[in-house]
């Protein structure tokens, strides 16, 4: 037991304590702010506050007032269209828009720019007309106050859309919450993958500098499987944590400059967050035992590396199929990957988020995934005792599944580049 | 010039006869077939046209349950497509047995908060507007005191047309077609160029772990392996590049889609040259000095990742900043960008995909990234010898640098090592 712990304990400084892995982790919280970063300077490049002039060629607008334009834009009328133009050409404005003088039927405006006005500034014109035609046509006969009727009309309605039985809601205006399954999905599928394909490589890579013979004389093959397994995952959820924490802090900080109330409302139903649990378990011992097995019976790390990463894309094949998959949910496409072990993560991470999914689905997907990962670790151990003393060869799969003959052939043993 | 001629040779033919590569090269297409083809099959719709091009289903009846008190009519044009329920325990029944396909709840104060909750049995993350248009209209219309008129005026207040006072007269930067094109073209370029170099540096990784780049040297020169290497991968990444493009173009013949792109959305034959001519001298720089790293590292020791990703960083830069670069294609950081070699590839065939770029522009970022080809392409070849007899020494991102700046670290001129003698 103790040597267990040894190997697991070795095995986990020896990933964890170098700047590689420091590296990875600082890489995606740096990634993510970098992309956070990105977008609000987008965001602040789409807003322009400069003056918009306008030309009302139709006489219908009332004169500007605080009542019809609220915003940071200020609009300035021009009598003519020259003069608005003059004015542009010389900086003054960032747009403006011509009312033809039929636009009361018609509703013809034109807008000029030298360079495209920022979004905020024709949303904001266009709430000035409409707050223009509200003051023009009021009625004493309305339920509501002109001032509520403008406030409703400017802000819009905010429509959330929530399932029946409350699992899932979605509001338009926090998309976050309803994205969560899914980042919590490729959250698991990075663990995944960088904690499998370090498993096949550190399986790989001690057969291949023969490190694995001279444990062998003091290890049971058990031991050694279990200790790596141990001390790899223990890197992986390291590694997850770390970047939780990181992206946790980077957002609470960026929320705190930026006074992002959506933050505080960031929600996943338990059952979804259930859901995904009881898939990503059987589905990682699964990839692990078929992680362990590549290794052990591949020639070299960089044929571990390949495989491994052929295996690891199948586990995104689904969010290719997204669309297809959350519209209809119930469909050959859906049932088939959720139901396929390979799969089975994504589509649940992308069915429970943005879509539904009866319980017998889960059910039927669990148990075989479970069968899967068990037939994977007998895989493992039997790969493992077969492949480890194979310097440079490959363990057959048809000898690995007990099919073909057990007695590796003469030119194979000790192996080519055995012989130093 | 002869052996040059045979190390190139070789390298394309071992190239494109690995399992690996003709796996990619023929996967690929059969991966984005199956990706196109199989999901519109299996949902019946043979067309493959996606789901949001499907028709659109006719209204379907739904419920509301008004707290707030303001909904007094229906407008007619939506008449019978709402049914009134006095609280949302009966409108939930009426959803459970049928009645009604979803309904809506209008909070006391919808008025003051603009709320609405609308309730659908299953609803789906790419529909999740549904029918919500009718309440919106339905909610306008009551405000207003029933005048459907003036509702429309509101809803849509202008019928837009847009002058552009510019010397140009272009399509709109930044949006549809003219934004996704020059973003297209890029990311291929930059993909390209990355997976040629990988190639390269896989290929010289695996001939260094190999020893035979030890036994090359004997008869070659630096230059020559160099030279041979580079040149026959760049033709292997462009091989790779046009069975795609061909195959693509294939699928999309099969899918019974034609190509008839509008006129904004074809890139003009200019741009198709410039992509060759960056591709080239991107090519050159990135596989030069990834080559260099594979000839020091072998094809993966540890570190050795870390130094993969600084060499490439700076051409991941543009890609990142295209959404900054593709509107403002003349602005400052721009040029800078395009001008400078290892963001230049990147960054000045997103600008030429747009267009409106000086043609000096070009020019000059070309003369820069072949200067910078030649020298990088001489340090490297420089630094070939030196990094053979470094067999089997630990890797480390500092020794490699130092070793194209010319200076070597003191412990690589120890030539025996734990690995390199067995």
């Amino acid at each position: 037991m103790p040597r267990l712990w040894l190997i697991a304990a070795n095995e986990y400084k020896r990933h964890v304590l170098n700047r590689g892995f420091l590296f990875a982790v600082l890489s995606v919280p740096l990634l993510i702010g970098a992309m956070i970063g990105l977008i609000m300077l987008m965001e602040r490049m789409r807003v322009n506050n400069r003056p918009v002039g306008y030309v009302d060629l139709s006489g219908s607008l009332v004169t500007q007032s605080d009542s019809t334009n609220a915003g940071p834009v200020q609009f300035v009328a021009f009598p003519s269209e020259d003069l608005a133009q003059s004015a542009l050409e010389a900086g003054e404005l960032q747009a403006y828009y011509i009312l033809a003088d039929d636009y009361e039927q018609s509703r013809k405006v034109e807008l000029v720019f030298v360079q495209s006005p920022g979004d905020n500034a024709s949303a904001q014109f266009y709430d000035f007309l409409r707050l223009n035609r509200l003051h023009k046509d009021a009625r004493a006969d309305w339920p509501l106050s002109l001032d509520l009727v403008g406030r409703r009309v400017v802000e819009g309605t905010f429509v959330t859309v929530r399932s029946a039985d409350g699992v899932r809601v979605y509001n338009e205006s926090y998309p976050v919450s309803f994205l969560l399954p899914f980042f919590i999905g490729l959250g698991f599928i990075v663990l995944l993958t960088s904690t499998s394909t370090t498993l096949a490589q550190a399986f790989a890579e001690e057969k291949e500098n023969r490190t694995i013979e001279v444990l062998a004389t003091s290890v049971s093959p058990g031991q050694l499987v279990a200790g790596k397994v141990l001390g790899i995952s223990a890197m992986g959820l390291t590694e997850l944590g770390a970047w939780v924490a990181a992206v946790s802090v980077l957002l609470g900080i960026l929320s705190r400059i930026n006074s992002w109330g959506w933050l505080a409302i960031i929600w996943v139903h338990p059952r979804t967050l259930a859901t995904i649990v009881v898939v990503a378990v059987p589905t990682y011992v699964m990839f692990a035992g078929l992680m362990i097995a590549l290794g052990s019976t591949v020639a070299d790390v960089q044929e571990s590396q390949q495989i491994g990463g052929v295996l690891s894309l199948l586990f995104t094949l689904p969010i290719y199929a997204t669309e297809a998959m959350v519209e209809h949910s119930t469909g050959s496409l859906a049932i088939g990957l959720s139901l396929f072990p390979f799969t089975a993560l994504v589509s649940f991470c992308l069915l429970t988020g943005f879509s539904s999914v009866p319980w017998w689905q889960v059910g039927a997907s669990v148990m075989i995934l479970t069968l899967c990962a068990t037939g994977a670790i007998w895989l493992a151990g039997r790969a493992f005792r077969l492949g480890m003393l194979r310097y440079g060869k490959r363990v057959d799969w048809r000898e690995l599944l007990g099919r073909g003959s057990r007695v590796p052939e003469p030119s194979g043993s000790p192996g080519r580049r055995g012989i130093p | 010039m002869n052996k040059t001629w045979l190390v190139l040779r070789n390298g394309i033919i071992s190239q494109v006869t690995r399992k690996s590569w003709l796996l990619v090269t023929c996967g690929l297409p059969v991966l984005l077939a199956l990706i196109m083809l199989v999901p519109p099959l299996l949902r019946g719709n043979p067309s493959g046209a996606s789901a949001s091009s499907e028709p659109v289903t006719s209204p379907t009846v739904e419920g509301y349950v008004d707290q707030s008190g303001l909904i007094t009519r229906i407008p007619d044009n939506v008449a019978g497509l709402l049914r009134p329920y006095s609280d949302e325990a009966s409108a939930r029944r009426a959803m459970a047995s049928g009645e009604i396909s979803a309904y809506y709840l209008v909070p006391a104060d919808y008025v003051e908060s603009g709320d609405l909750a609308y309730v659908l049995p299953d609803p789906k993350a790419f529909s999740l507007d549904g029918q919500s248009w009718v309440m919106r209209w339905v909610l306008l219309v009551n405000m207003v005191g029933g005048d459907e008129g003036l509702a429309q005026r509101l809803q849509n207040p202008v019928n837009l047309r847009v002058r552009a006072l510019t010397p140009s007269t272009g399509p709109e930067v930044g949006e549809g077609p003219a934004y996704w094109i020059p973003y297209t073209t890029a990311m291929i370029l930059y993909i390209i160029i990355i997976m040629s170099s990988s190639l390269l540096r896989s290929s010289l990784g695996d001939e260094k772990k190999n020893r035979v780049l030890e036994i090359l040297m004997v008869s070659l020169s630096p230059q020559q392996i160099l030279t041979g290497k580079v040149v026959a991968l760049a033709v292997v990444g462009l091989l790779q590049t046009a069975i795609w493009a061909g195959t693509g173009y294939l699928l999309l013949k099969v899918a019974g889609g034609t190509i008839n792109l509008p006129p904004a959305s074809q890139l003009p034959v200019a741009v198709v040259l410039w992509a060759l001519v960056f591709f080239i001298l991107g090519y050159g720089v990135y596989a030069s000095l990834l080559a260099g790293l594979g000839a020091l590292t072998g094809p993966n020791v540890p570190g050795s990742s870390t130094a993969d990703f600084v060499i490439i960083w700076p051409m991941i830069i543009p890609v990142f900043l295209m959404t900054i670069i593709i509107p403002n294609v003349n602005g400052l950081l721009a040029v800078l960008l395009s001008l400078f070699p290892p963001t230049a590839p990147v960054a000045m065939i997103t600008r030429l995909a747009v267009g409106g770029v000086p043609w000096w522009q070009p020019v000059l970022s070309a003369v820069l990234l072949g200067v910078t080809v030649a020298l990088v392409f001489r340090v490297v070849a420089r630094a070939f010898r030196a990094q053979v007899l470094m067999s089997g020494q630990a890797f480390t991102s500092r020794g490699y640098f130092a070793l194209l700046m010319g200076r070597e670290e003191p412990d690589t001129r120890s030539d025996c090592s734990n690995v390199g003698l067995e």
